[in-house]
């Protein structure tokens, strides 16, 4: 039996370990749900899910000036054709680039076939993704810092 | 259509650890109960029960994710120590956890489809009363309160489990206001549901199940001090409490010992105070981290697989395991108040409400009466307790919070769909 008290005195604590990061795994999730949460309760006109897409520190430099923030209201779709609800004036930009739209508590950006391509993060997408927060997504050589 | 996730947030990682918390536990209490496999089944039934009500609930879209999670560790903590205790007892406990799980969908389902629940206090009312007579013609006492029907030799409950819930849906019609009508022409609903309390009230006086009141009774404080506007109400009501709870101490005698127990359980340590005490000698020799499963003695405290469940987890897992329960307990309650807050049906948000004091209450209740905070008065606590009816019934409430959650959720990516699709039409 001093075996066995032994083994228990030692697995009661790794079981206070295993409760309390259980504890803080939750916490954490909740945490970011509720983030996420009051992200979209703060910007949002008329409903609507809002974010923005800020420039940043690019390679090539733009020949137009860009604005300071771009808004989107629950979808926008990015690209040079003046249809576009961002448009932005560069070369390397396809009419219609990429599109940007907001499903079931998520930010999704799919590109629309374009001809430069578009990389999050530094990686080259194919099909859609969710972006989160702080991704930086490049259009060309132009950065955008996506922000909720 | 391969979405990927750049930076995703796992969901299962408490799932892993919960299984590795409840692998760990079993095996040692295998080797605690001399290599008796039923041990090791009746983990691996607490395992299937968690991962197939988990899948179903994320596969399925049900609402909330994190309830679950949580109250299933409390489920662990709570069959690893019944377990422990007494083979048999856990051994039924898994029945009653299967049971409620299929009450859980049930209730969800129930209340998901079902859209007329605002307009039937009268029924709530009706049924509440009904089982508050049968209880006093067929019922059995227990420990001093006469709350148990026995059905035949196998099965016994407590009804007054099933009125707290019927009794929070009545409230609830008041509160959120679908319930406008005066009743017989004359009484306002304001007065109808105070009139409800004092006679559910009234039945439990009877029955002497004094937890219960206390529960049902706050709740309906807590429903005026959040719903009503005119405070007068709230104030007369907690004279009223307070007047009830003097006159009980002066003239009943059940009250009187309790009181008296929790004032001083050491001047009679070995008979009325008996429980109390043993109950604090297992919390500190506890210590920090526990006497390791298996090494305690809560053979010493009487009903220790019921009410006192959370003396025996403080002796054998610590203050630090009995502070993780109580943190669970938190983080649930929070759930439930943020599910209510983002409800857009009035009716839903006071009954979430509702359910969420309920939880809150009972928890608050018997871990102050078993750690001497406040008098001890015997409920069980909320998915840990061995007992038929609390399993069930505290399952068939997160139903219903679930149901809520799903409702919310889908009509908010419903509203957000449709929109989408609006749009896309138009280009």
């Amino acid at each position: 039996m001093t075996v066995y008290s032994f083994i228990s005195t030692i697995l009661s604590y790794v079981f206070t370990v295993i409760i309390y990061v259980f504890i803080i795994f939750v916490i954490r999730l909740i945490y970011l749900d509720v983030k996420k949460m009051s992200r979209f309760e703060d910007n949002s006109i008329a409903d609507e899910a809002c974010a923005s897409l800020r420039p940043t520190k690019s390679r090539t430099e733009p020949t137009h000036p860009l604005k300071r923030r771009y808004n989107i209201y629950g979808e926008a779709v990015i690209g040079r054709s003046p249809d576009c609800d961002i448009v932005i004036n560069e070369g390397f930009v396809s009419q219609k680039h990429l599109i940007i739209w907001f499903e079931q508590g998520e930010w999704y950006l799919e590109d629309l076939g374009s001809r430069n391509g578009t990389s999050v993060n530094g990686k080259r997408i194919l099909n859609e993704v969710i972006l989160d927060p702080e991704d930086v997504i490049s259009i060309g050589g132009l950065n955008f810092v996506f922000e909720t | 259509m391969g979405i990927e996730r750049l930076k995703s947030v796992s969901y299962r990682k408490p799932a892993y650890l919960l299984i590795l918390l409840d692998a760990l536990g079993f095996l040692l209490l295998f080797m605690n109960k001399d290599y008796n496999l039923n041990v090791l089944y009746t983990g691996a039934a607490v395992l299937a029960l968690f991962l197939t009500m988990y899948t179903v609930l994320v596969l399925g879209r049900m609402g909330d994710k994190f309830i679950m999670l949580m109250v299933f560790m409390l489920i662990s903590i709570g069959v690893l120590l019944l377990c422990r205790i007494d083979l048999s007892y856990g051994f039924r406990q898994i029945v009653w956890i299967l049971v409620g799980g299929a009450v859980f969908f049930i209730a969800y389902f129930v209340y998901y489809k079902v859209k007329v629940w605002n307009k039937l206090w009268y029924l709530y009312f009706i049924g509440g009363t009904l089982l508050f007579l049968i209880t006093l013609v067929l019922g059995d006492t227990v420990n001093g309160s006469r709350n148990w029907i026995s059905i035949g030799s196998v099965i016994s409950f407590q009804p007054s489990e099933i009125t707290k819930i019927l009794f929070i849906m009545c409230l609830a019609c008041y509160a959120s206001g679908s319930w406008s009508k005066p009743v017989f022409g004359k009484v306002a609903p304001k007065w109808a549901a105070l009139i409800i309390t004092y006679i559910f009230v009234g039945f439990l006086v009877l029955q002497r199940d004094w937890g219960t009141i206390l529960v049902m009774f706050s709740i309906y404080l807590f429903m005026i001090y959040v719903y009503e506007p005119d405070r007068k109400l709230l104030v007369l009501n907690i004279i009223a409490l307070v007047v009830i709870g003097l006159l009980g101490w002066k003239f009943l005698y059940h009250i009187q010992v309790r009181i008296a127990n929790w004032l001083d359980p050491w001047s009679d340590i070995s008979n009325r105070g008996y429980q109390i005490s043993q109950s604090l000698f297992a919390i500190a020799s506890g210590g920090y981290f526990g006497s390791g499963l298996g090494n305690g003695s809560p053979y010493y405290i009487p009903l220790v697989h019921s009410d006192f469940i959370f003396a025996a987890i403080c002796e054998e897992m610590g203050v630090f395991g009995g502070v993780a329960v109580i943190l669970l307990f938190f983080l649930i309650a929070y759930r439930c108040f943020k599910i209510s807050i983002m409800a857009e049906d009035p009716f839903d948000k006071a009954v979430s409400f509702g359910v969420t004091v309920m939880f809150a209450l009972q928890t608050f209740i018997i871990i102050g009466g078993v750690t001497k905070m406040i008098p001890l008065t015997g409920i069980t606590l909320p998915f840990i307790s061995y007992g038929g009816t609390s399993i069930v019934i505290s399952f068939a409430s997160l139903g219903i919070i679930q149901a809520i959650s799903a409702k919310t959720e889908s009509a908010e990516s419903g509203a957000a769909a449709k929109e989408r699709k609006e749009e896309r039409d138009e280009r």
